[in-house]
């Protein structure tokens, strides 16, 4: 009975550790994707943002990616009109969807780029994540926002994990290494 | 409130909403690209759904508990139910689940084979290795053609070249342009495109390093194209280096082969790669799936023990409440299965008893009003009525009997005869006579016996009639009679007819007796000799001396045969004592009065001629009594609260008593100790305290000397109706 129990306890304890560590794994894989910095202006009625992007997958999606599985970062970015309200107004909303996916045949990393459509293949995840380290962005003003009405922008990048395979959704809504977000950043809009 | 919304109407609602998201889930974890968006809400969805099935489940349980811990009636069973029902689903859905999972685990393992991959490896290898053929052949030839393009003299013939080179070999696209990617010259096939592709920094970089860039490259909308690269040394010094690429897609043939078996390869490590994520959503659905079955079970499992229990928690209801005497108790007849039949029964007895206890209670009805009646008639009995069980106990009684005996009987109830005689020794010989009357062998009998109550002798008749029936109703009825005031007035009567006799029979002749002896002393006295004459005077003298007694004695035998006529007034007795005393203590000075007179005697309705007569009798008695040596006469009167209200006159002397053997007769005509009385005097007194409403008796004190007692009622209202007549009359 006692040998039992120990058994039972030597189990429990090996699942626990064992679980302990995948957790563990999970937090402190480094994946990471920031928005480093920014900076817009406008031109007549187009809104010009620059801006600087770190891109680091992880080992878990850059092996689903290398797995045949496309992953797809949007850059999303919204057009704030302040208000004297606590609360401010989405004046616009653009999503720029950079889609990655590895080529097994020709050993590459091929990214559609959002803008323009532009199709291009690396030889190494991280030089396709480089190329996408600067981006600018140049979108028309909306109407309803006028010269005089102080404006910032807001930029987030994640991992859509809704165009995630079904099976890999679920794993992308528990495992922490599946929450590709950046977090949004916000600079003034400059005249 | 909570369990009605909980009901089963609202968790049938729930399981057939959780049935379908389940099947939703189910689809898509199978990545059912309709469905496969939604499956995280769904997944969120089945847990919110189960989270509430398993707070109701609890919830359920708890309330089950609960009762269960109150000692509710039916919760036991449906616990066992519940708990009988839930391990019946839980086994046969613990034991599918596993064998699922087991399957699910290895039905995904099985769809990857080792020698599939490997053949799939094979074949990208494979077609990895003919692209680098193709590579290669085009490499050498670009060599060639750069050794060639060196040489040109001019612009115009590099132009020129480019162009019959390109068409020599077939390519796409031949270009030429400077180590910082500007364009020097292109030819393309396609004559719309006037801007070659220009080499990107990775192509200059590489080139810089004295490689040839030669690469497969896929390209957009599917297919592979191949760049190679290659630096062109200036021929002098002052000669740029120049970049010569060439871009050629692989023939379709090449292309659509290498594409096929690069998606394959992609598919297959695809589904390599999702086949644990599939696994684990495959299990997760199963799980929720399960968990859903299991609680959906375990609710329906309480709702039909809840059900199933009803009908035997309301019999159990009903039994405790037909213990409890309710025999009114029906229950509602819910279903037509034997317990339905188990439920009609009951309702069926349950009204045969309460019939039959409705007749029971009418005839108990019945028997009490007739035993009220019987009480009643008992009550207005002037019978004394007694019945004694078998074993001699007391068992019933009437206020008659009370009266007759002068005690209270209801604390003797249940006592036994020989109990009754320790604690009233005056209904001593009744009670005897009783006890004999149960033992003796006859059916009925009847007596008459004297017993001694407080307010003298009593001479009752008495009739006993034996029951007979069952060991508790059997034993004896006594019916007795008070006869002393009848056979008293039967003797009055029969004492008034002989006075009456007397008188006629006696005093008539008296007269003549007396006027003969009047004649012959008138005529023969002074005639006879001296010695003659003497001895006829003194029997003449004589004759009329007793005729006069005789006639005294007839007329105080008249008076007593006379029916006393009473005059009721108010009278303070109290005064009138003292009036009467005032009177004899002139004369009677060897006597010495004492008084001992209530306060608070009210004022009576009776006749004060009549109670002053017997006042001077009893003194003048008592005088008597107590002869020359004198002695002392008290008078006493109080009110005894306990009789009624009954005025007590006392008259108590310290001489020589009654004798004991006339005591019992002293209120009879002619008894008397006395040599010059008449013998009249107690029983005329007695009549008069009588005819008055009252008694009176007599008795010898323990330590010496007579007491005689008067019982005068006390009766106000009849005392002022009487005298509201009388003041009318007057």
């Amino acid at each position: 009975m006692i040998q039992t129990k120990s058994k039972w306890h030597q189990w429990l304890t090996n699942q626990l550790g064992v679980t302990l560590i995948i957790a563990l794994f999970c937090v402190s894989a480094s994946a990471d994707l920031s928005v480093l910095s920014g900076r817009s202006h406008t031109t007549a009625d187009m809104v010009k943002t620059q801006t600087a992007l770190l891109l680091d997958l992880g080992p878990e999606p850059a092996k689903a990616l290398v797995n045949g599985i496309p992953l797809t970062i949007n850059l999303n970015v919204l057009l704030v009109k302040e208000s004297a309200w606590p609360w401010h107004i989405n004046a616009a909303e653009w999503q720029y969807p950079f889609r990655i996916q590895y080529h097994a045949l020709s050993n590459r990393y091929t990214l559609l780029q959002p803008v323009g459509r532009k199709f291009q293949a690396f030889t190494s995840l991280y030089e396709m994540l480089s190329s996408i380290s600067q981006v600018t962005l140049q979108e028309q003003i909306p109407i309803g926002v006028n010269q005089t009405d102080p404006i910032f922008i807001q930029v987030q990048l994640e991992l859509d994990r809704r165009l995630l395979p079904g099976p890999l959704k679920l794993a992308a809504l528990f495992f922490p290494s599946w929450q590709l977000d950046s977090g949004w950043q916000q600079w003034q809009v400059t005249r | 409130m909570i369990s009605r919304l909980l009901g089963p109407g609202f968790t049938l609602l729930l399981s057939a909403f959780l049935l379908i998201a389940s099947v939703l889930l189910s689809r898509a974890a199978g990545n059912d690209e309709l469905f496969g968006d939604f499956y995280s809400a769904l997944i969120l969805l089945n847990v919110i759904g189960i989270s509430l099935l398993a707070l109701m489940s609890a919830f359920q349980i708890w309330r089950l508990i609960g009762q269960f811990r109150a000692k509710v009636l039916g919760s036991r069973l449906t616990l066992r139910f519940v708990g009988t029902f839930a391990v019946l689903a839980l086994i046969p859905l613990a034991v599918v689940y596993y064998f699922a999972v087991q399957f699910l685990s290895r039905g995904i393992d099985s769809w990857f084979d080792v020698q599939i991959e490997q053949a799939l490896d094979d074949a990208l290898l494979l077609g990895r290795s003919s692209l680098e053929s193709i590579k290669l052949d085009v490499v050498d030839q670009l060599r060639d053609d750069a050794d060639k393009i060196q040489r040109a003299d001019s612009n115009f013939e590099v132009f020129q070249l480019l162009d019959e080179l390109r068409q020599a070999n077939d390519f796409e696209e031949m270009s030429l342009h400077s180590m910082s990617g500007e364009i020097l010259a292109s030819s393309s096939r396609d004559s719309i495109s006037l801007i070659p592709d220009v080499p990107d920094e990775r192509v200059i970089r590489q080139l810089r390093q004295g490689r040839v860039y030669s690469e497969i490259e896929p390209i957009a909308g599917g297919g592979l194209q191949l760049r190679v690269a290659i630096r062109i040394a200036g021929r002098q010094v002052r000669d740029i280096d120049r970049v010569l690429q060439v871009l050629d897609p692989l023939p379709l043939r090449y292309s659509r082969l290498g594409e096929s078996v690069e998606s394959a390869s992609a598919e297959y490590e695809k589904l390599q790669y999702l086949r644990r994520p599939l696994t684990f959503s495959f299990v997760l659905t199963l799980s929720l799936v399960t968990l859903m079955t299991l609680l959906i079970a375990l609710l329906i499992a309480i709702y039909l023990a809840r059900r199933l229990v009803a009908p035997l928690r309301d019999l159990a209801e009903g039994t405790q409440a037909v213990a409890q005497g309710d025999y009114g108790k029906q229950l509602p007849v819910t279903s037509g299965d034997e317990l339905g039949v188990l439920v009609s029964s009951f309702n069926r007895m349950t009204q045969e008893i309460s019939s039959a206890q409705t007749a029971v209670r009418n005839s108990q009805f019945e028997a009490e009003k007739q035993s009220a009646y019987l009480e009643t008639v008992l009550a207005h009995l002037s019978s004394g009525v007694m019945s004694f069980d078998n074993n001699r106990q007391l068992r019933t009684h009437n206020a008659a009997a009370e009266r007759i005996l002068h005690t209270l009987l209801g604390t003797f109830v249940e006592s036994s005869i020989a109990e009754m005689i320790k604690a009233l020794p005056a209904a001593e010989p009744l009670l005897n006579m009783i006890d004999q009357g149960i033992s003796d062998d006859v059916s009925e009998w009847q007596k008459e016996i004297s017993i001694n109550s407080p307010l003298g002798q009593q001479t009752l008749v008495c009739s006993g009639t034996k029951l007979s029936g069952t060991e508790t109703e059997s034993g004896c009825v006594v019916v007795f009679d008070d006869a002393t005031a009848l056979i008293k007035a039967q003797r009055d009567a029969a004492w008034g007819e002989v006075a009456r006799r007397l008188a006629h029979e006696i005093k008539n002749p008296l007269t003549p007796i007396q006027l003969s002896a009047e004649r012959i002393r008138r005529r023969y006295l002074n005639k006879i000799e001296k010695d003659d004459r003497e001895i006829l005077d003194r029997a003449t003298r004589t004759i009329a001396q007793q005729v006069e007694s005789m006639k005294s004695m007839v007329n105080a035998f008249s008076d007593y045969a006379q029916p006393v006529i009473s005059r009721p007034r108010r009278l303070d007795v109290n005064t009138l004592i003292r009036d009467i005393t005032e009177l004899h203590v002139a004369h009677l000075t060897r006597i010495r009065f004492l008084f001992d007179l209530a306060d608070d005697l009210p004022q009576i309705m009776t006749d004060p001629a009549g109670i002053r007569q017997v006042l001077n009798n009893l003194i003048i008695n008592a005088s008597d009594a107590l002869g020359d040596k004198g002695g002392e006469l008290k008078l006493s009167t109080r009110i005894d609260h306990a009789k009624d209200n009954l005025l007590v006159l006392e008259l108590q002397d310290n001489g020589p008593g009654f004798p004991a053997k006339l005591l019992d007769r002293i209120f009879e005509p002619y008894v008397t100790t006395k040599t010059s009385g008449s013998g009249l005097g107690l029983p005329i007194s007695r009549r008069i305290i009588e005819e008055n409403g009252g008694t009176m008796r007599a008795t010898n004190l323990p330590k010496g000397g007579a007491v005689v007692i008067i019982h005068l009622p006390v009766a106000q209202s009849q005392g002022a109706s009487i005298d509201d007549r009388q003041g009318k009359r007057e």
